[in-house]
């Protein structure tokens, strides 16, 4: 083998062995546009699903539909009790009144009786 | 006349005399980092937050996977080998801000002593530090820091990584409280 050939393997097995273990270290974070949700449904479903049943959906990805209550530029609520941080890409209006979100569902708010979900992003508003 | 008048009026002045300062959206931040390290650090943006103007009480809870890094893996450990964030979704605080009267907040900050328990990994511990608060039409802006250990919440550090994280952690929190009517 060729001493050129040989110095172009030995490059190509570093550049492996050093970009393998930078990509395990510095990956993207999941997107929600890219993730499938485990729930799909309205707000008053998933509602009766967390507090009347034992399956957990924290950290689940959620896909639900309700009326708009509320909007800022970094929020929307459904039907009151759905607080919903949206991604930082979702584009708001406040002419929309019944919207699917995506996003994912961290937990049940118990100081103001309220679920909170984050990585939001409107699927379809109307 | 007179009862629309009486009605706007009331209306107008409702947001200062609310009971509740509340938000669902405020801004706590920590930072572990040690200097020529890859920095550790996370922003949690979903806080709710509430201040009782009639005694100054007020609670917090956070959602610790809502704790954003700039590092994937960096959050992912952080998640599920540090905070066990599956077993332990919430932090919780609640205390008392010292001497707190509405009608004397202004629109310049003041200090406040705020002590309270502090919940994480369901192990309570005591805080105490100054909260900067400021009046801002009907919204109360409350800024405050404190520092806390791992050890305090049984959070262990392995060997390998404990020279790369802060020994204390540098907790930062900014929630504008709005008039709850």
């Amino acid at each position: 083998m060729q001493k050129s050939s040989r110095i172009a393997i030995v490059v190509l097995v570093l550049g492996i062995l050093v970009f393998i273990p930078f990509q395990m270290l510095y990956h993207e974070h999941d997107k929600t546009e890219d993730l499938k949700p485990d729930f799909e449904g309205s707000t008053l479903e998933l509602a009766d699903l967390i507090l009347h049943t034992s399956g957990s959906y924290s950290n689940r990805i959620v896909e639900i539909s309700g009326q708009l209550t509320y909007s800022d530029a970094s929020v929307i609520t459904l039907d009151h009790r759905f607080i919903c941080l949206m991604d930082s890409n979702s584009v708001l209006s406040k002419k929309m009144k019944n919207v699917t979100i995506k996003g994912r569902y961290v937990g049940y708010d118990d100081l103001l009786d309220e679920f909170k979900l984050d990585n939001c992003l409107i699927i379809t508003s109307n | 006349m007179k009862k629309v008048i009486l009605f706007i009026v009331l209306l107008t002045c409702s947001g200062l005399h609310a009971q509740k300062f509340i938000t669902k959206t405020g801004e706590t931040h920590f930072k572990a980092s040690v200097e020529a390290f890859e920095p550790v650090e996370a922003i949690n943006k979903n806080t709710t937050a509430i201040l009782n103007a009639v005694n100054g009480d007020v609670a917090a809870l956070i959602f610790i996977r809502s704790f954003h890094f700039e590092i994937a893996l960096m959050e992912e450990h952080f998640n599920e080998n540090y905070m066990d964030s599956d077993k332990h979704p919430k932090a919780t605080f609640k205390g008392s801000l010292s001497e707190f009267e509405l009608d004397k907040l202004l629109k310049q900050e003041q200090s406040y002593p705020l002590s309270g328990t502090l919940t994480i990994k369901g192990i309570e511990r005591q805080i105490a530090t100054t909260a900067i608060l400021l009046k801002k039409d009907d919204m109360i802006e409350v800024k405050a820091q404190f520092e806390v250990k791992p050890e305090d919440f049984e959070i262990e550090i392995p060997k390998l990584v404990r020279e790369k994280i802060a020994k204390s952690i540098i907790v930062t929190l900014k929630y504008e409280l709005h008039a709850k009517i």
